[in-house]
Order: structure tokens, then C-alpha cells, then sequence
């Protein structure tokens, strides 16, 4: 029996199979057949005949699909280049390829995560050493003045220059626009109303100091904030510190016990990009410094704004005006020579004009605000966040192409059912780019998860912050892409030559001239390995050398307490009372310690006018015993001698620089002692009291062993107990200090400042070869599966014969040895230079010994030889009937 | 009877010319046609579909689902500006292909 629904039903059944035709069309199909046997019947036929001509009216389906397919086509090669339906089924394949393989997509995410999450950090952290001081707007035409002289052959940059400079200059140089000048005054004694604090953070400065910076003040008038003396500005920490949430503004703050300054304004916290940096800044004015007239220790940080396009050499040589009318006369005083004598020694003065956004990397001058980077430093983080990147690209292409062989009949089966070669090259750098974005978001949730500690490692806060930038974001993703891109390429176009026939019959074996590849590569990743590995060596010897072996003096368990002038006549009580303490085995005090800033004083030979300039230290008897200094001649001070009062010590650089066969018992004369004569009574090793970037200065002894300026140090026993016995040096210190702040720091941990960049460089060296082997040992184990598994049968043929463990090992990793070899060929070479290049920032350097060169290859061989083996035991202890069974 | 490829070529003109005088939906357009052309242009009625929403693509008709008081929805299509446009330059070829054809058939033929 008809049924014309169903008929109906099952002539649309035609439409179905058609991706030409959308649910709207066969609608549309279906009210016209209706319409059209609606009509046919109402003309007589009966519902039979009615369906069965309005099918025959309607026509052939399949011509008509083929129509409409046409439509389509034109559709989407104009609209989308791309059909979804192969991007789905591709996408379907990396998803499905993922999950079989799951060892292989982690291994490689892990990889290019840690990669990426390295070249982030690194980035970060070079984009914020380059960033300094550039936040003021018009940084290009602020300059830092400075001093660059020349004293007895030695090369002297200072960061300062004296107080009148700023005035001298702008009433001289049209170029100079403005001025502005900062003073660092020690620790300060700050009081609340309820607490007091001995705060660092203390800057003083000029009221001009808005008009040159971009320092942003949130309250208060940047013209006025410092006009007046005794005014100070609070950060907002600081605001929040000593006021809460109370407004600031007008309140008094007590400083020094006498002077009261009020607040005048509130600063946006400085930007930690800032080369200076504080917390309080006080008017210039407040201090008698302001108006001095002395050019001779009278140091500020002086900073100009100079005209657009102002050359600043010429300038700088007109500055030397300044030098011949003000500091010459002086020095003529100091030396009895006269200037042109003076200058004919080979000594020399003059004023430097320093970019402020050079400042931070550049800069060599001694008593920087804040501790500078060194642009040979961001050069060699740079050199290894792209090294590092790029072993990381280097695994994901070998992983990629040594996984190939797996997708080999996936391969020939999509070119069988026509897939061109750009489809396939598109497929496999899709899944790259998948693959790589997954990544991305790991090296994302790294980054972040990690940021805490690199801050804390790099001891500084970072200006950028990956979380807040949108740019960041952008170049992260962008960064994905692009590797992703890299990555597959090289792969995907591997796999789209595979030939289909020979691989459908399963001829296929590995593509031949993808080895040199894969091979470079990993030679590349070795070399850059050995490379990263021996330059952490030599930093670390270098900074051990420089903090431990070559010091000429012990820092350890030596707590230094500040601000002894606290004390006021109670400094012997107190040092005697410490001394009752059975773990404390001496105090001492002095005017300063190595790592602080040493004073300059002029000395000349008794009868000789000759002039000699030698870092000055006051210091009380137990000098000597507390730092561990070695006596090469003489004696030191001694208490049994009343006469060393006009006594002095020398160090051998100095002793060698007076030029005099038996310096002891020779006279020195001194201005700052009115001419008295000086013996000298012994002569100490020498020992650095600056960074040993700088040659071993000369150093002067003098005896005050009542000076309560300065520290006092207190030497411990040992390392035990140091808790209490900074607990008893606290309440001895409050009893006799009169409740004042007791203030401390640890010696070797104040030194270590001194090399500040160069510990950071190591730890973070430490950190990344670390992370750069890591990243190379995930490659390799993918390199030693992949070899293992092309050899699977030849393994199991070579046991069945009676081949032991032993054997396959060697045959497994001769190749991976040649490598080495080829590797340590390479990068011996480069580690020479790097190392080379970067030991000559220092004076006195560690030797980079054939160990270094040899221990570097070693570690590699050894991380190797233990990712092989255990891959290789892993496959020749299978049972070889597995391999030959298959296929 | 009208051959296959000239059915095929005006096509185009006359379903604009038929959208033109008013809105209409598939079924009714082949059925005017039909009338029209009093059987001698043979569709097979399928094959109109593709051409519609082929000159749908092109922008110059466009359609849209009314339910009016009918029982059943319909796909109504409208000629549009492009479309009349369209129509204008395909009137203006076909009548010169006329006026070229009328030309050759009336003429004398002339002796040398």
C-alpha cells in the first residue's frame, strides 16, 4: 500500500547524503514537492501517480547536489582558505596522537614549557636592567656629574662631585638647563612619637629635584615640597609606616632626637627600575652642606638637564675650567707642587657627563647610590636565555622528527585518500603550534608560580610584571606561535615526503637525511651545554676567589654594630663588658670597614714633597686580631707603646708605593695631623677593601682607639650560639647606649654586597644550566628511545645470537659518544673566550685550569651516560620475541 | 521546444524578471514559468534550487521564511537593488542578441 509520507520520507533520504545542501534547502525541497502534488492532485491524479510525476519533475538529485556543491566551493575559497571539516579532523588527530603517546607530549611540553618559562624570566630581567631611569620623561638629556681622575697611574671614577659644581655650572655652561643634587647621609635615627627607627632610606635633596625627575607626588606641591628646610617627603610605605591611614601631610617627624622636619608632600613608591632610591626625602637645605663653598670633601650626586643635542664631550672639556679654578688651588696647597707639575706626574682631574639611563649598566665610579648591574652581564643573559630557548626548539624538533617514524602510516594513508603536501605541512605545524600554546600556558604557570623565587634570587623587585602587562601576554603567546612554527616546520616537512607506497607496504624506515639534522642539533645542545656548565664553574671559582681566598683578611662571625656615637663616653664599658661573654674573642672599633667607604688623606715622606694619596682608617688596637690580618714587617698597634699614637700602619700596596728599601721606622707628614711626624711601625698584607673588580687600594692605619664614629665589631667564637650572643650584645647595648636602636648587620654578609651582581650572575648561572641541562636530558632520552626503538628488531636478533647487555650498550651509545667528542670539540674553544672575556672585569682573577674544561665534558658525559643506559638496559632487557613478533 | 542550453542561459533573467513583478518562493516560480512559456521550456524543477541560491550568494535576490496565513512556512525571495541592476544589463544583451538575430534572418540576401 502507498503511504505517502513515508515515500516523501524517503525521497529527502537523497538530500541527506550531500554536504551541499543545509536543513533550509531540503526543507525548501520538501514544500515544493508538496506543493507540487498538492497541485497534481487537485488536477485528478491520484496521491501514487501525483508523487511519482512531481519526483520525475523535480529532476536528478545527485546533478542537482552537484550544482549546488559549486555554489559552495566558491563559497569557501573565497572566504576561508581552509575547511573546517579538515581542521577538525586534524585537530581530532593531535588530540587522539597526545594521548597515545602521552611519555612523548610530555616530555616535549615539559621541555619547551621550561624552556619558555627560562627565556620569560630572563627576559624579564633584562627588559628591567635596560629599563632603568628611563621612566623619567625626559631621561635623554639628564646627566649624571662625575669624576674621572688619575692618581699615580691609578684610574679612579667617582660617582659624586662637590657640592658647588651644580651652581658653578649653571652659572657658566648656557647648555646646562637645570640641576639638581641628592645627598646620602649614613643611618638616620627617625622618631614616631612612639618608636624609633634607625632608617637607611634617607635622602637628601635640592627643591629643584621634581623639576629634573619624574618622581611622581601624589600629595603636596613638587615646587615646594623642598623649598623649606627641615621638609620631608614620605613614600606612600613609608606614610603608611609612620602614620597608618592618618593624612601625613603638615605632621612632624623627629629626626636625629633634634630636629623636627614636617612632611610635605607623598611619593608613589619608587619604581625599583630607579638608580636612586629611598623611602624619606629630605630638603637639601636643612643641611649646612647646601651653601658650602669647599670643594674639597664635599660630595653630592649631581645631575644636570643640558639642552637638546648638547655634545658632551666639549662640554666636559670646558668643565675642566672648573677644576683648574676651584680644586687645583687646593691640591697645590695639599702637595706644594704646583698644578702643571702636578699634572706633568702623569695625575690628572676631570668632570664626566654620565647619560643617567647609563648609570645603572655603565657605570664603574665607586659610591654608586645602589648597587649597578654591568652590561656585559645582561650580554651574557641574553646569550643564555637564547641558548636556552633554542635547546628547548632544538628537543621539540628532534622529539618531532624521531616521533615521525610513528605517524609514517598515518602519513601515507591521508596522501592515499588525497591529501596534498600543504595539507600535511599545515596538519603538522598545527599540531607543533597545539602543542607549543599547551606549552606556553605551562611555561605561563611556571613563570608565576615561580616569580617569588627569582625575585628573591635576583634580590631586587622586577618593574615588569607578566601578570599586569597585556604585552607580555602578547609576546608570550606570539613567542608560542612563532616556536611552534619553528619547531614544526622542520618535522612536518620530513613527514610530508614520506612516500606513501613504500610506507603503506611498511619499507619504511628512518628518513635518511633528516640525521644530520637531528644530529647537529644535538652536538649544538651538548656544546651549549659544556659551554653554560664551565662558565658556572669559573663565575663560582671567581666569586669564591674573591670572597674567601684572595680577601687578606676573615669576615666570618664578625657582627658590626652602627652608630657607636650612641654610646657616647660608655664605648670602652660597653666593649669590656662584651668582652665577659665567653663566645665573643674580641671587639673593635673603627672609623670604617672593609666593603664601607674609606676616607682619602694625602700623606708626603718626611723632607720629600711628594704627594701620596692613601685610604685613611682610624682604627682601636684590636683591629688587627678582629679582621685576621697577617703582618709582613713591624708590628701593629700596642697599647705597651704610648708613642703610637702618632704611629701608622701601612699595607704593602702602600708600603711599595713610597718607594723606600726599609719602610719601617720611616716618617710620613700629614696636613690632617698638622704636620706631626708619622712612623710607620709595621706593614700588613695586603687585603681589598673594595671590590676586587678594582686593584688592591692603598691603605692607611691610623690609631683612635676612642673614636666612637664609625662601628663597633664584635668577633664571635663560633657559629654556635649566635643568637644569644646577639641577645646579650643587645641588652649590653641598650644599657649603655641609653635604650637607642641597636643597629647590626653581619660582616660577610654586608661584604658580599660588594659583589652583588656577580653573586646574582652565578646563582642565576647555577639556576639556568641547571635548567638548560634539564631541558637537554629530556631531548636525549627522546633521542636514545627513538634510536632504540628503529633498532628494536636488530636488538632482538643481535640477543637471540647471543649478544650480552654489555654489548648492546656500546652499540647503543657510540654514536651518542661521537657526539660528545664532536661537542667538546666545539665548545672548549667558546669557553675560553666567554670566560676569558668575562674575567677581565677583574683586577685579581681565579685561573680557569684544565679541570674546569675537563669537568664540564664530564658532567655531560655522566648525565648522558645515565639517561642512555637506563633507556638502553630498558630496551635490551625486553624480551627480544616482542620486537620480532611485530608486524 | 526550447534547447537545454538556452533554457539554461535564461534562467538568470527570467527568475529576476518573475521576482520582479513581486516577492515569490520556489514552487510558484517554476509554475509561472511553466505557464509562461507554455510548456516549451523544460525544466527538470530541481534545478531551479541551485540557481536561486546561487544568485542569492551573488546578492542579488534574497530570501526569508514567512509563515503568512498559509499552513505551510515559505521561503519567499525578493530581487534586490543588485538584482535589478542585474536584470537591466541582462534585458539590454538579450534584446541585442535579438536585434542582432532579427537582423540576420530579415535580411535579403544580396548577389554580387
Amino acid at each position: 500500500m502507498f503511504n505517502l509520507e513515508d515515500s516523501i520520507d524517503q525521497w529527502l533520504r537523497n538530500f541527506y547524503g550531500h554536504r551541499a545542501f543545509d536543513h533550509g534547502s531540503i526543507r525548501e525541497m520538501e514544500l515544493h514537492l508538496r506543493d507540487h502534488i498538492e497541485d497534481l492532485m487537485a488536477e485528478g491524479h491520484d496521491e501514487k501517480e501525483a508523487f511519482q510525476l512531481a519526483v520525475a519533475d523535480f529532476g536528478e538529485i545527485p546533478k542537482m547536489a552537484k550544482e549546488e556543491f559549486w555554489n559552495q566551493r566558491r563559497k569557501t575559497t573565497i572566504k576561508t582558505l581552509i575547511y573546517t571539516a579538515m581542521i577538525k579532523n586534524f585537530y581530532f588527530t593531535t588530540i587522539r596522537n597526545l594521548l597515545k603517546h602521552k611519555s612523548y607530549f610530555l616530555i616535549n611540553i615539559l621541555g619547551l614549557a621550561v624552556g619558555m618559562a627560562s627565556f620569560t624570566f630572563i627576559s624579564l630581567y633584562i627588559f628591567n636592567e635596560l629599563s632603568y631611569d628611563r621612566f623619567h620623561a625626559n631621561h635623554e638629556n639628564i646627566y649624571g656629574v662625575r669624576t674621572e681622575s688619575v692618581i699615580r697611574g691609578q684610574l679612579r671614577n667617582g660617582a659624586t662631585v662637590a657640592a658647588p659644581m651644580a651652581r658653578s655650572m649653571m652659572d657658566n655652561y648656557p647648555e646646562v638647563v637645570r640641576t639638581t643634587r641628592v645627598l646620602r647621609s649614613g643611618a638616620l635615627l627617625v622618631d614616631n612619637g612612639n618608636e624609633k627607627i634607625n632608617e637607611s632610606q634617607i635622602l637628601f635633596a635640592d627643591s629643584g629635584f621634581f623639576s629634573v625627575f619624574d618622581f611622581r607626588l601624589l600629595k603636596g606641591n613638587p615646587r615646594t615640597a623642598l623649598q623649606h628646610p627641615k621638609s620631608i617627603i614620605l613614600t606612600e610605605d613609608y606614610v603608611r609606616k609612620y602614620f597608618g591611614d592618618q593624612d601625613p601631610m603638615g605632621q612632624k617627624i623627629v629626626i636625629e632626637d633634634t630636629v623636627f622636619y614636617s612632611v610635605t608632600g607623598v611619593l608613589e613608591n619608587v619604581p625599583p627600575n630607579s638608580h636612586i632610591q629611598f623611602s624619606m626625602l629630605g630638603s637639601l637645605n636643612t643641611k649646612p652642606i647646601n651653601n658650602t663653598n669647599h670643594w674639597i670633601g664635599t660630595d653630592l650626586y649631581t645631575y644636570a638637564v643640558l639642552k637638546e643635542k648638547t655634545k658632551t664631550d666639549e662640554l666636559e672639556g670646558k668643565m675642566k675650567q672648573i677644576f683648574y679654578d676651584h680644586i687645583a688651588p687646593e691640591i697645590e696647597y695639599y702637595t706644594g707642587m704646583t698644578i702643571d707639575d702636578w699634572e706633568k706626574a702623569g695625575n690628572s682631574v676631570g668632570f664626566n657627563l654620565m647619560p643617567i639611563k647609563d648609570i645603572h649598566l655603565y657605570s664603574i665610579a665607586t659610591g654608586e647610590l645602589e648597587p649597578t648591574g654591568n652590561i656585559t652581564y645582561i650580554h651574557a643573559y641574553a646569550l643564555i636565555g637564547v641558548i636556552i630557548l633554542f635547546i628547548a626548539i632544538f628537543n621539540f624538533i628532534n622529539l618531532a622528527t624521531a616521533h615521525s617514524a610513528t605517524r609514517a602510516k598515518e602519513v601515507g594513508i591521508r596522501k592515499v585518500v588525497g591529501s596534498t603536501k600543504r595539507n600535511l605541512i599545515f596538519q603538522f605545524i598545527l599540531e607543533s603550534v597545539v602543542l607549543s600554546l599547551m606549552a606556553c600556558a605551562l611555561a605561563f604557570v611556571i613563570t608565576i608560580a615561580s616569580m617569588p623565587s627569582f625575585i628573591g634570587l635576583i634580590g631586587n623587585d622586577l618593574a615588569f610584571d607578566i601578570t599586569s602587562n597585556y604585552i607580555a601576554w602578547l609576546a608570550m603567546a606570539g613567542l608560542a606561535i612563532v616556536v611552534g612554527i619553528l619547531a614544526g616546520s622542520y618535522p612536518s616537512f620530513v613527514l610530508s615526503r614520506f612516500q606513501p607506497v613504500e610506507v603503506l607496504k611498511g619499507n619504511f624506515s628512518s628518513p635518511g637525511r633528516s640525521g644530520w639534522l637531528r644530529n647537529l642539533l644535538v652536538t649544538l645542545q651538548f656544546s651549549a651545554s659544556i659551554v653554560i656548565i664551565a662558565g658556572t664553574i669559573v663565575v663560582y671559582s671567581q666569586i669564591d676567589y674573591m670572597l674567601v681566598k684572595n680577601l687578606g683578611f676573615d669576615k666570618e662571625q664578625i657582627l658590626v654594630i652602627e652608630r657607636p656615637d650612641w654610646l657616647n663616653n660608655n664605648l670602652e664599658v660597653f666593649k669590656n663588658e662584651l668582652l665577659k661573654n665567653p663566645n665573643i674573642s674580641s671587639v673593635a672599633n673603627s672609623e670604617t670597614i672593609p666593603g664601607k667607604i674609606y676616607g682619602t688623606r694625602s700623606y708626603r715622606k718626611n723632607n720629600n714633597n711628594e704627594v701620596y694619596l692613601f685610604k685613611n682608617n682610624q682604627v682601636s688596637y684590636e683591629h688587627k686580631e678582629l679582621l685576621g690580618f697577617e703582618i709582613s714587617a713591624g708590628r701593629f698597634f700596642s697599647k705597651e707603646f704610648a708613642s703610637d699614637s702618632n704611629a701608622v700602619v701601612l699595607n704593602e700596596s702602600a708600603a711599595k708605593s713610597l718607594g723606600i728599601d726599609e719602610p719601617l721606622g720611616a716618617h710620613l707628614i700629614t696636613p690632617w695631623k698638622k704636620g706631626q711626624l708619622l712612623t710607620i711601625i709595621g706593614i700588613v698584607k695586603d687585603y681589598n677593601i673594595e671590590s676586587l673588580h678594582n686593584s688592591v687600594a692603598p691603605v692607611l692605619l691610623e690609631l683612635a682607639p676612642n673614636n666612637n664614629g664609625g662601628y663597633v665589631s664584635v668577633k664571635m667564637q663560633n657559629s654556635k650560639n649566635i643568637r644569644e650572643t646577639v641577645t646579650f650584645v643587645e641588652n649590653a647595648w641598650l644599657r649603655h647606649s641609653n635604650d637607642k636602636p641597636f643597629d647590626y648587620f653581619f660582616f660577610d654578609e654586608d661584604y658580599q654586597n660588594l659583589y652583588k651582581s656577580e653573586s646574582t650572575t652565578g646563582q642565576m648561572f647555577v639556576l639556568f644550566a641547571t635548567l638548560s641541562i634539564f631541558i637537554a636530558c629530556l631531548g636525549l632520552i627522546g633521542l636514545v628511545t627513538y634510536t632504540a626503538s628503529i633498532r628494536r628488531k636488530e636488538i632482538g636478533i643481535r640477543k637471540i645470537l647471543g649478544a650480552g647487555t654489555s654489548t648492546l650498550v656500546r652499540l647503543l651509545s657510540t654514536q651518542i659518544a661521537r657526539l660528545i667528542i664532536f661537542a667538546t670539540i666545539v665548545s672548549w674553544p667558546l669557553v675560553y673566550f666567554v670566560t676569558d672575556y668575562w674575567l677581565r672585569n677583574f683586577a685579581d682573577r681565579t685561573t680557569v685550569g684544565l679541570w674546569v674544561y675537563l669537568s664540564s665534558t664530564l658532567a655531560i658525559v655522566a648525565i648522558v651516560g645515565v639517561a642512555v643506559s637506563f633507556q638502553t638496559i630498558k630496551t635490551t632487557m625486553s624480551n627480544p620475541m616482542e620486537s620480532l613478533r611485530q608486524d | 521546444m526550447i534547447s537545454k542550453n538556452l533554457t539554461a542561459a535564461s534562467t538568470k533573467p527570467i527568475i529576476l524578471g518573475i521576482l520582479k513583478q513581486g516577492n515569490s518562493y520556489g514552487y510558484l516560480i517554476i509554475k509561472k514559468i511553466k505557464e509562461i512559456s507554455g510548456g516549451q521550456m523544460k525544466y527538470s524543477d530541481g534545478m531551479l534550487y541551485p540557481v536561486l541560491h546561487r544568485l542569492e550568494k551573488e546578492g542579488l535576490i534574497q530570501s526569508k521564511w514567512t509563515m503568512e496565513n498559509e499552513t505551510r512556512p515559505r521561503k519567499y525571495y525578493e530581487i534586490t537593488k543588485l538584482g535589478k541592476e542585474a536584470l537591466v544589463s541582462e534585458q539590454k544583451q538579450w534584446s541585442q542578441v535579438n536585434a542582432v538575430l532579427n537582423e540576420i534572418w530579415n535580411a535579403k540576401p544580396t548577389v554580387k
